[in-house]
């Protein structure tokens, strides 16, 4: 009890407590610095390093590509860079001459597709390329009739000959027409079609404008007085017929509201579309009821075909957008005469929008680069994607229209460009690589030289094959300084063809340790040639001894220290060698050379044992 | 003012507080010499048993013995005293090394061939490393 209310010890007691908490850190820090020791003394009684080998080398390991081939003449057959990597029998082959389309043919140029929008593009969209076809007929690389101007699709696989539309043949603009084979993701590019010509006998091309474009109808068949009989026109709006005339489709109008002829084949339509058509108006009444022209966007109900429509209508000096049943949209001047054929170009991108543009011009002139008319179609709601056809008047005019012409539109255009001009040549091969090597493992001031080897095997022992490197001084691929420019003559059989750079090395490795190496053959010849890569690479000729030590105890060994005696000299080099349990290491010592026996060499770890092997 | 007083006149509660204090600085003056004491013991022993001295080689040359060591523990190591065959030898060389630091320490003496030294190397908290070298 009185201890229990006695307080005049307690500020003793705490003091000695904290000094026994003090003492029992200090003594714990102790104990626990004894046993990382201890540990430490354990595990260096637990390593176990063997030297396997210490042999001279005169070269380091072999760098090999680690990316594809570039063929700059000639083509990939077979295989991948991963066959000439090492020698097992597996290679790569490559064949002389250009993929080429069809050797008929002597010129082709690469054809670009951009597709700079957001969303992807999807396949059958039709693209043009812009050509000067006159210069290519006056220097008699293409025919005059534009027979020999082909566009070719490379699958990846094999070659397909697209359709295509030759618009303008020669004048210094001609379009080439044709339709997109594999969708563009977005924002990326698409360049596996050419433009093949110079072809002397080529017969009729395929050139199916309904595999060109959307829809295509020239209309060149026999007359029919009604069009409505055939599947792909089989509805008809409102009053008016839509007939068959001498290659042309004409309409005679009549009372009704709206006057149309759809296009049945087609269906509801659902993206943007650009229409082109010519149109002829023989007889016009004037007034509001005299409108013809092209529609889109017809509501699916065919038997209304409502929808926007760009239209020559009540006077013969305007060009008016109209949304059937709702509203007369934005109208713009545009004088044109009776009697006469005109194109006209109506474009309907995002219906929502309620935005449209028309064209007009004069058949046989230039198509202006400007719309006649880009604006809205009125007040009226937006209309929906839908079906596409023709407006015919609502009073008895007479309207032809022929070669019509629809293709797909996205709201961000496709860009395409036309690369330069590749001739076929025949029988030649040329690739090159770029080997990277490794100065962590040898370093550049190690490096006495630089030497190349292929393992190979061509088809043609009658041909020679040479090897060229980048000068990076000299900007160039050269062989200049090599050993050997004579190249190889090979036989049919496996066989090794090594170049050595010799002093010159420096010039053909840049500073990230890059050397670019070129492999051709001697030039055209009579015999399309096959040669399959084995092994194809680089190394460094060094000057040093190769270390080979096998780590047989149960922990990690960090080498730090390379003892080399003998009775003359002691020798010690710094090492970095860390070496897995179980694992055996290499390493090589630049400059060592190993003494005549007897000698001693002495491998010493971090945590100080010394390996003796003699 | 009274209150203040009646303090400094009463003289009976000042033995009890003058061997409480009396008490305490006994107290803390003994646990701060026990820990204190500790403290430094164990330094010393952690600095001793954290020696650990490598000797990577041992070079015989005509006059004279180079021995080359390496700080293979977690504090630096000053060399004390190097025996060979239980004889002390003066030395030549950095006696001092780091942690990691490794060089020649050089005796001058004769040797003959073919005889097998014992080379023994004292730190100067006492730790020893011995080995047998054969010329």
């Amino acid at each position: 009890m009185r201890l229990k209310n006695g307080k005049k010890g307690v500020s003793n007691v705490i003091v000695v407590m904290l000094s026994l908490v003090l003492v029992t850190i200090v003594v714990s820090n102790v104990i626990l610095w004894s046993y990382q020791m201890n540990e430490f003394d354990l595990e260096r009684n637990h390593e176990d390093l063997k030297l396997i080998e210490a042999a001279r080398v005169n070269s380091s390991s072999w760098f090999t590509v680690q990316n594809e081939f570039t063929v700059d003449t000639g083509a990939r057959v077979y295989g991948t860079y991963e066959g000439t990597q090492s020698i097992d029998g597996v290679y790569e082959s490559f064949t002389e001459g250009l993929n080429w389309w069809n050797a008929n043919y002597a010129y082709r140029r690469r054809i670009t597709i951009a597709n700079t929008g957001a969303s992807s593009l999807g396949a059958n969209y039709s693209v043009a390329v812009t050509i000067d076809a006159s210069s290519l007929i006056s220097s008699g690389k293409a025919l005059l009739n534009g027979n020999d101007i082909r566009v070719a699709f490379w699958s990846g696989n094999s070659w397909i000959e697209l359709d295509r539309d030759v618009r303008d043949i020669n004048s210094a603009s001609t379009q080439v027409w044709f339709e997109t084979q594999t969708a563009i993701p977005g924002n990326s590019l698409d360049s596996n079609y050419y433009l093949y010509y110079g072809d002397p006998t080529a017969g009729n091309p395929p050139a199916n404008n309904t595999n060109v474009y959307l829809w295509f109808d020239d209309f060149n068949r026999p007359n029919n007085t009604d069009i409505t009989t055939e599947a792909a026109y089989h509805v008809k709006t409102g009053g008016g017929t839509w007939s068959l005339e001498n290659g042309a489709l004409r309409n005679v109008g009549n009372s009704g509201d709206p006057n149309k002829l759809i296009i049945t084949a087609l269906g509801n339509v659902s993206t943007g579309v650009d229409m082109l058509a010519k149109i002829d108006v023989v007889s016009f009444a004037g007034g509001d009821l005299s409108r013809m022209g092209l529609s889109v966007c017809m509501d699916p109900i065919t038997s209304n075909g409502s929808g926007y429509c760009g239209l020559f209508h009540n006077d013969e000096n305007s060009v008016d957008l109209l949304n059937d049943l709702r509203s007369w949209g934005s109208h713009a001047a545009y004088s044109w005469s009776l009697n006469t054929w005109y194109y006209m170009r109506f474009r309907v991108v995002d219906p929502s929008s309620r935005l449209g543009q028309v064209k007009v011009w004069p058949v046989g002139t230039s198509e202006p680069s400007a719309w006649t008319l880009d604006a809205n179609f009125g007040g009226g709601d937006a209309r929906s994607y839908g079906e596409i056809g023709f407006a015919g008047s609502r009073t008895s005019d007479t309207t032809y229209f022929d070669d019509i012409t629809i293709r797909k539109v996205a709201s961000s255009e496709p860009s395409t460009s036309i690369g330069a001009e590749e001739t076929q040549v025949n029988n030649k091969l040329e690739l090159n690589g770029d080997f990277v090597i490794d100065f962590a493992a040898c370093p550049l001031n190690r490096i006495d030289s630089v030497e190349v080897q292929m393992l190979y095997r061509s088809s043609d022992a009658g041909e020679r094959w040479y090897m060229e490197a980048y000068n990076w001084t000299a900007s160039t691929y050269s062989d200049g300084g090599f050993n050997s420019t004579a190249g190889d003559l090979p036989t049919t059989a496996w066989e090794y063809y090594a170049v050595n750079f010799t002093g010159q090395w420096s010039s053909y490795v840049n500073g990230n340790g890059t050397v670019k190496v070129k492999v051709f053959d001697y030039g055209i010849d009579q015999n399309k040639t096959t040669i399959d890569i084995d092994f194809l690479a680089v190394r460094a000729v060094i000057n040093g001894t190769v270390f080979t030590f096998e780590n047989s105890g149960s922990v990690t060994a960090h080498v730090v220290a390379l003892w080399v005696d003998n009775s003359t000299q002691h020798q010690r080099y710094e090492m970095n060698l860390y070496i897995n349990s179980g694992d055996n290491a290499s390493y090589v010592a630049f400059d060592l050379n190993l003494p005549e026996s007897p000698y001693l060499v002495k491998a010493v770890t971090e945590r100080g044992n010394v390996f003796i092997f003699s | 003012m009274k209150k203040t007083v009646r303090i400094f006149k009463d003289k009976r509660a000042i033995t009890p507080v003058l061997s409480n204090l009396l008490l305490t600085v006994i107290a803390v003056a003994a646990m701060a010499i026990a820990t204190t004491a500790t403290y430094v013991i164990t330094t010393n022993m952690r600095a001793t048993m954290s020696e650990r001295l490598a000797v990577e080689d041992v070079w015989f040359n005509p006059g004279k013995v180079g021995i080359y060591l390496r700080n293979t523990g977690q504090v630096a190591i000053s060399v004390q005293a190097v025996y060979i065959n239980y004889t002390s030898r003066s030395f030549v060389g950095s006696y001092t090394f780091g942690i990691g630091d490794h060089g020649w320490l050089n005796i001058t003496m004769n040797w003959q061939p073919g005889e097998v030294y014992y080379i023994k190397v004292m730190t100067a908290r006492g730790t020893p490393v011995d080995t047998y070298y054969a010329t």
